[in-house]
């Protein structure tokens, strides 16, 4: 987060004084209104004020830390960035659902009332969302059609297919891209605006917005690397032994089983797999060391694919991390390689 | 509206980043709370060892389960939760060779089989014989 605390967006960037800007928060200002504590000779004797010194420090790294949190909220929350990230993200996104469920959702193969009610909202939503056309509306309605299959289909009505991680992770994108202007790039809808702009003589509309959606996308996507850590770390995991069982399911038989289920490689496998997660967790989620992030996501996902049947879950991750990039970064590379100047 | 996005933002920054403990600290369970527990039922009621078939002259062959089943391999295309043939108990071993003591019948005094099985968070023993045996 600190990382993009520093990198406060000029448009939104507090006034010198602010906290958001280094001084001192609040509750320690000198004369200011916060804790008052009584000096240790006003009595208590050495040992309460040293009770009370070790309170003081507390509560004040305790509101320091309260302070800082709350302008990194204020910073993040009310950022701006190029919304090319997140256009692409939305368009990637939509095809993704698109591979995942239009088998399913086709009218020969939807012979349940309520698929055959879904299968036009769920076309329309998602070739809307994909153009960007109407995008705000499509983008929500997709959102409760995943709900739906997600929660409703796949929690309540018992088809397991659709209650996956990687079916969770399709909804929590689309559900959090509400929050994001990701109709301002890459669109149908930013086509008509700079016609609209043209006719008019203005200036085209800027692809810029909040990006406070992309960062909980990539909060996202770092609590699910850090909570499946947390899972596998657990000595069955760590020896390989789930591992083994899952291999054994998916390469009984196969002619590389003997070296693919190897104990020495599968432990090796499982505690290399535990380390990174966590290392991504923590770069996702206090924006640190993204260079390294990038290669080793690429990689692990890359991997996953590789080995295992996970059907969207690697290509979503993957796509996800051009939101991890800083936004204007991502608008610059895109410019460069339109051969435009940044 | 400052405030509303700020308090949106960290409602949900603290939701994403903490209900997941419900489930998987807490053990609390909801269907709105998405535990990241992935790949963990894969694999329960896999057979790994041997089955060992006593011919009626008394030879032993040794056989995988997937050649018991009389597959190249599990049907990895579909979920592991929709296959049929997973062992839970021991007498779903029984149910796990039917097909094969069928095809068999006449021709082998016994078929045992002597591994592990997907269980729990890891393997159980399991050794089980009397397969063809009927009840």
């Amino acid at each position: 987060m600190s990382e993009i605390a520093r990198s406060v967006d000029p448009l939104t960037r507090a006034p010198s004084g602010s906290p958001l800007c280094g001084s001192p928060p609040p509750l320690l200002r000198e004369g200011g209104k916060g804790p008052q504590f009584s000096s240790p000779a006003c009595g208590g004797g050495v040992e309460r004020s040293e009770t009370e010194g070790v309170a003081r420090s507390a509560l004040k790294a305790g509101a320091g830390l309260i302070d800082r949190l709350g302008a990194e909220i204020e910073t993040i929350a009310l950022r701006q960035g190029s919304t090319r990230a997140a256009a692409l993200v939305r368009i990637i996104i939509a095809l993704l659902i698109l591979a995942k469920w239009s088998e399913e959702f086709a009218l020969f193969r939807a012979d349940h009332i309520g698929l055959i009610v879904l299968s036009p909202i769920y076309f329309g939503a998602a070739l809307l969302m994909l153009a960007g056309f109407r995008t705000k509306a499509a983008v929500f309605a997709m959102s409760l059609v995943l709900g739906l299959l997600y929660f409703g289909y796949g929690k309540l009505g018992g088809v397991h297919e659709w209650a996956h991680h990687h079916c969770y992770m399709l909804l929590a994108v689309t559900a959090l891209l509400n929050g994001a202007p990701c109709e301002k790039s890459y669109s149908v809808d930013r086509w008509l605006a700079l016609r609209r702009a043209a006719r008019q003589g203005c200036d085209p509309p800027a692809e810029r917005g909040f990006t406070w959606a992309q960062r909980l996308i990539v909060l996202q996507m770092g609590a699910l690397y850090f909570w499946t850590a947390i899972d596998k770390t657990e000595p069955y995991f760590l020896n390989g032994q789930r591992l083994e069982r899952i291999f054994e399911w998916a390469y009984a038989g196969h002619p590389l089983y003997d070296v693919i289920t190897a104990p020495p490689l599968l432990a090796a496998a499982s505690c290399l797999v535990v380390g990174l997660e966590y290392f991504l967790g923590y770069a996702l989620i206090a924006g640190r060391m993204k260079r390294a992030a990038f290669v080793i996501a690429l990689g692990l996902h890359v991997l996953f694919y590789w080995l295992l049947k996970v059907d969207t879950y690697s290509a979503t991750m993957i796509a996800l991390y051009l939101l991890y990039a800083d936004p204007d970064r991502v608008h610059r590379a895109i410019d460069a390689m339109h051969g435009r100047a940044a | 509206m400052r405030r509303l996005r700020r308090a949106l933002f960290a409602a949900l920054a603290a939701w994403i980043l903490f209900s997941p403990g419900l489930a998987q600290l807490a053990g609390i369970e909801l269907p709105f709370v998405r535990p990241w527990i992935m790949f963990k039922d894969v694999g329960i009621g896999v057979l790994k060892g041997d089955f060992v078939a006593t011919s009626l002259n008394g030879a032993e062959v040794r056989l995988t389960p997937l050649q018991v089943l009389g597959r190249s391999r599990y049907p990895i295309e579909a979920q592991p939760y929709r296959f049929e043939n997973r062992v839970f108990a021991d007498k779903d071993v029984k149910r796990f060779v039917a097909d094969y003591c069928a095809r068999q019948e006449g021709r082998i005094a016994d078929l045992r089989f002597e591994g592990r099985v997907g269980a729990g968070p890891s393997w159980r023993p399991l050794v089980v014989g009397g397969l063809c045996e009927r009840a």
